[in-house]
């Protein structure tokens, strides 16, 4: 690893002002992907900012229509919330199936979103929600959100402070695990709202994506069956080591009606 | 106070007890001390710049900028080297042979490639700087010009009619070949047999993948012009005459030290070319040198294991009977050709090819292919996880075939007791095993009459079931049989053995002390147990299961010396025959009367206030630990995964010097030969890239990957070739998991319709290629080989 300097700012708006003040600085969070990263040498910032400093991030509410968790919330945190198991218990589990124990002391909901790593479980939940990532400086909508592998709409200097979920009638995540890195080979987050289904899928590709196939059918019969009748399109989806393109657009069938079947 | 627990407790501490291991409390309070955890004053950093390409001439290194950055001390190239005298590795044993009979031709293996790689991460050139950071930095700023060359990658590009060469030495890519048996009387026996089969088997590449990367601080000394090489190592005196060949250097002017080592599994048995850099360069700079590889490296650098395919073939009469055995193997050995990459596959593989059956006439061939990929080298078993798995795949496709129960076709071919010492058809020498039993046993604590009500509940919840069942044995002991240890006995109340083998997390010292207390009649605190250091004595090393039937035989009959010439001190001191001291509890004593001398004491007593004790014990042959497993599992139809959900053995190790670490071998063993069999695969691409280079896409087997392991210990069968009785057990889960738990995967798909047709399945057996044999598609069979 190599050398930097640390910053831990008290207020979001000093760690904006170190953002563009330093050369090459990057935002750590928990530092579940950014320390490999360093470890490794992919990634080598002059300097670190550390966003643990700051108070009011790790904060989780309701309202009447949306739970809303701070940025630096850990999964661990998320996963043994009450406020989150009672709002969007599928929110808790996602969170419990992160990583490992350790991950999840560390890791936080803020920083996997803005990672975007294409096999993350938060951005399923963030888009199949409809969720509002809320920065220092505006609110963006999950659909505007995530922009490909690692791409996301925030600019070089924005922080996440909060991200606020509509409260579904029903929704689920179901993981596949790909064997080596247990990340998700492939993920399928659904939704109910009154207005009609989402459906969000990691770990296909290019990064997070809405299933329009399955979510016109679950938005018209919300049942398991009808998830495994139907062909998804492979057009956005990858293949490697792990699995084909065919095998991943199968597996979010099966992983959609599962979801469906274990909602509440 | 008197500290000496009461007499009863030492029975606690002797053999057949399963004592915590004394390698522990060190271990899980982070006292350990590993390659990693040392530094010496001056150290220095070693990094390597690998080959990114699989072939290719090294046209130019440029190292100016390198060198001229703050803190490096040397760039060295494979020329420097050269220049410097330093020497190839060694190379294999001259007997194997190519197919044209021409003695074995291996391109010359340096430290680091001077005129062309041969595979990706191959070393290039080499850092010394004063810090991990600044080498790395000056590795990054080497520039090489590389000449692409041509690559083959698999084993059907190097044996295409116009496959680049890897080395001009070994014609078609095929660098020896083997044949063993009766070709002709094969033939004749197949041409008539009622019944023959012919199945494809895979024994796919693997990475050994211990916890603890390789590692090396050397250190030379210029006042005594001695180096000090501090390694992750499995066999120090092996590796240090290795390294003195490489380095022109007398073996007596390197000292190997090893401390905890994290897993060996076979991958630390042999010297490395980083540990050569890392010597020349202290020897150079007059400074340590220390590098620790990263898990990269080691998926780049480090050997790999198995690496097979083979054609396998059985003739079969109407009632099951294995009437010859026809296999013709191809192993992918890589770039290099060393001894282990040879010997593994072409020697040490085919011992076992006929296991546990009574097969006399087989035609058994081996060919050593060379490809542009890492160098082939022992792994877990080594040898004998791909003979076992093969002749099982042809027990269980023969089953299939002859619509037999895979119990019954494996009962009828099974070696009986009475055949005892049974000579195989490769000429070994089974000296003890009662497979029939060891079958009965696992059948019976399985459940067996249980299956079909566990298939229909497995149905009725909309899984496949299948159960699988796997009868075999393994050859310990790398054919070394004798082993020197030291014994001394101190004033000071303790007992000190040294012994040449090493431990490398297997718990060996603790066997050992209780084999030291069972004759000592000491407490387990009395006794340590020293290893790693070839300053104090030579050996042959741990590998192939060889420790505790050859050093542990070694440190019974040492401790035995011991006392016998202890006793005549006492005799002397006390003025009375030896032959009326009776030993017990750390004390001689005259019957029926007080006089008497505690063994401490009688040390105290001597010229430098210690009993000292050299012994060599040879034991008469290698041992055949052998096993029945059998699985069963479940299969999730609409995804192909696979849940093992149930695991029994019943082991045959000989006698048992310590239950729970026996039990803890088979199982963690079990675990690893699972791996193959479900999830972990080297993989490189058609132009030699490794796709595999981390755990990221090197699927482990996890801690939960089996519910429970139900693992028995049959001791009624001791080993008659060394006096404590023992097989070895190091290896034996292994070789036994990875078949049995494909052959419970092919029952369940099987039973699901697919029939004979599973027969071309191969591993890992990844829930992909499980649903895809689900949807009907699956490899093809050998054609007309069958019937």
């Amino acid at each position: 690893m190599n050398n930097f300097d640390f910053h831990r700012p008290a207020t979001v708006q000093d760690a904006c002002v170190l953002m563009r003040q330093t050369s090459d600085p990057r935002l750590i969070a928990g530092g579940m992907s950014l320390l490999p990263a360093m470890k490794l040498g992919f990634s080598a910032p002059s300097d670190l900012i550390d966003l643990s400093g700051i108070e009011g991030l790790s904060d989780i509410e309701r309202d009447d229509r949306a739970l809303h968790v701070g940025a630096m919330t850990t999964h661990r945190v998320v996963s043994r919330s009450a406020v989150v198991r009672a709002a969007l218990p599928a929110l808790a589990d996602l969170a419990e199936g992160i990583g490992d124990r350790q991950v999840r002391a560390r890791g936080t909901m803020g920083g996997s979103l803005a990672n975007n790593d294409p096999a993350a479980c938060y951005p399923a939940a963030a888009l199949a929600l409809g969720a509002s990532i809320v920065t220092d400086r505006r609110e963006i909508a999950a659909d505007d959100f995530f922009q490909g592998i690692y791409q996301t709409a925030l600019a070089s200097d924005e922080i996440i402070t909060r991200v606020s979920f509509p409260i579904p009638q029903a929704a689920r995540y179901m993981k596949f695990h790909q064997p080596a890195s247990h990340y998700a080979l492939v993920g399928v987050f659904v939704a109910r709202f009154n207005h009609g289904v989402r459906v969000a899928v990691t770990g296909g590709g290019n990064g997070v994506f809405r299933c329009a196939a399955l979510e016109q059918a679950l938005s018209s019969n919300w049942s398991p069956d009808i998830c495994q009748t139907l062909a998804i399109d492979t057009a956005q989806l990858s293949s490697d080591l792990h699995a084909s393109t065919r095998y991943r657009a199968h597996l979010i069938g099966v992983l959609a009606a599962r979801a469906v079947a274990a909602s509440a | 106070m008197n500290t000496s627990p009461p007499e009863i407790e030492h029975g606690r501490f002797g053999s057949g007890q399963s004592v915590r291991r004394i390698e522990d409390p060190a271990l899980v309070t982070g006292q350990g001390r590993f390659v990693d955890d040392c530094t010496e004053p001056g150290c220095t950093s070693l990094v390597l710049l690998r080959s990114p390409m699989a072939h290719a001439r090294i046209v130019s290194i440029d190292a100016s900028t390198a060198r001229a950055l703050p803190g490096v001390l040397a760039i060295v190239t494979g020329q420097d080297l050269i220049d410097a005298g330093v020497g190839t590795f060694p190379g294999p044993a001259p007997h194997f042979k190519r197919p044209d009979g021409e003695p074995v031709s291996a391109p010359p293996r340096r430290a680091i490639a001077s005129d062309c790689v041969r595979f990706v991460g191959e070393a290039v050139a080499a850092v010394v700087a004063e810090t991990p950071e600044v080498a790395r930095a000056a590795r990054d700023a080497l520039l090489v010009d590389f000449e692409e060359l041509p690559a083959v990658s698999g084993l059907d590009a190097a044996l295409a009619p116009d496959a680049p060469l890897v080395w001009p030495g070994a014609p078609g890519n095929i660098a020896a070949r083997s044949s063993y048996g009766d070709p002709a009387e094969v033939s004749r026996i197949f041409a008539r047999a009622p019944h023959t089969v012919a199945i494809d088997v895979v024994n796919q590449r693997l990475a050994p993948s211990p916890m603890e990367p390789r590692a090396v601080l050397a250190s030379f000394d210029a006042t005594s012009e001695r180096l000090t090489m501090r390694l992750s190592n499995q066999m120090p005196s092996n590796t240090r005459n290795a390294l003195a060949q490489i380095l022109g250097l007398p073996k007596e002017r390197i000292r190997v030290v090893v401390g905890d080592v994290g897993g060996g599994f076979g991958m630390k048995t042999n010297a490395y070319p980083e540990e050569v850099v890392a010597a020349w360069a202290s020897m150079r700079l007059g400074r340590p040198v220390k590098w620790v590889a990263d898990r990269t490296e080691e998926f780049l650098a480090a050997v790999h294991g198995r690496s097979l395919r083979s054609r396998a073939e059985v003739a079969l009469d109407a009632t099951g009977r294995v009437l010859a055995l026809r296999i013709d193997t191809l192993a992918d050995i890589g770039a290099h050709v060393t001894p282990s990459s040879l010997a593994i596959p072409l020697l040490i593989g085919p011992w076992v090819s006929t296991s546990v059956y009574d097969i006399a006439p087989v035609d058994i061939s081996i060919s050593a292919v060379m490809t542009h990929i890492a160098p082939l080298g022992a792994y877990r078993g080594a040898g004998r996880p791909e003979s076992i798995y093969i002749i099982e795949r042809l027990m269980d496709a023969a089953a299939r075939r002859l619509a037999m129960d895979p119990a019954e076709i494996r009962r009828r071919n099974l070696i009986a007791p009475a055949q005892m010492p049974y000579r195989n058809a490769m000429g070994q020498t089974y000296d003890s095993g009662r497979f029939e039993s060891l079958l009965d046993q696992a059948l019976a604590r399985s459940d067996r009459q249980g299956f079909d009500r566990r298939l229909e509940q497995s149905r009725r919840a909309g899984r496949l079931r299948g159960r699988g069942v796997t009868t075999f044995l393994e050859w310990t002991g790398a054919n070394v049989f004798e082993e020197r240890v030291t014994v001394k006995v101190s004033a000071d109340g303790f007992i000190e053995i040294f012994t040449a083998t090493q431990a490398m997390g297997q718990g060996i010292a603790t066997s050992y002390a209780q084999l030291a207390v069972d004759i000592f009649d000491v407490p387990i605190d009395r006794v340590r147990i020293i290893q790693g250091d070839t300053d104090r004595g030579e050996g042959f090393g741990s590998g192939g299961s060889r420790s505790l039937f050859t050093a542990g035989s070694a440190v019974r009959e040492a401790s035995r010396q011991t006392i016998e010439v202890a006793r005549g001190h006492a005799a002397d001191a006390l003025e009375v025959a030896a032959g009326d001291l009776q030993y017990r509890g750390g004390r001689f004593e005259v019957a029926g009367t007080d006089l008497g001398m505690g063994l401490f004491e009688v040390a105290a007593r001597q010229p430098e206030s210690n009993l000292f004790l050299e012994s060599r014990t040879k034991v008469d042959g290698p041992s055949w630990p052998n096993g029945c497993h059998v699985c069963e599992v479940e299969i999730d139809p609409l995804t192909g995964v696979v849940v093992i959900d149930r695991y029994h053995s019943v082991n045959d190790v000989g006698r048992v010097i310590n239950p729970m670490i026996v039990v803890g071998q088979l199982d963690g063993g079990a675990v690893q030969g699972i791996g193959q069999a479900l999830c972990e695969q080297v993989v490189y691409d058609g132009s030699g890239q490794l796709l595999t280079a981390s755990f990221l896409d090197y699927a482990m087997p996890r801690a939960g990957i089996v519910r429970r392991f139900d693992t028995q210990l049959d001791q009624t069968t001791p080993c008659l070739t060394n006096p404590l009785g023992v097989k070895g057990v190091g290896e034996l889960g292994t070789i036994g998991a990875t078949p049995v738990v494909v052959s419970a995967v092919l029952d369940a798909l099987e039973r699901a319709g697919l029939g004979h047709r599973v027969d071309a399945l191969q591993m890992p057996l990844t829930s992909e290629k499980i649903w895809l044999a689900l949807q009907g598609e699956l490899p093809a069979l050998p054609s007309g080989a069958t019937r």
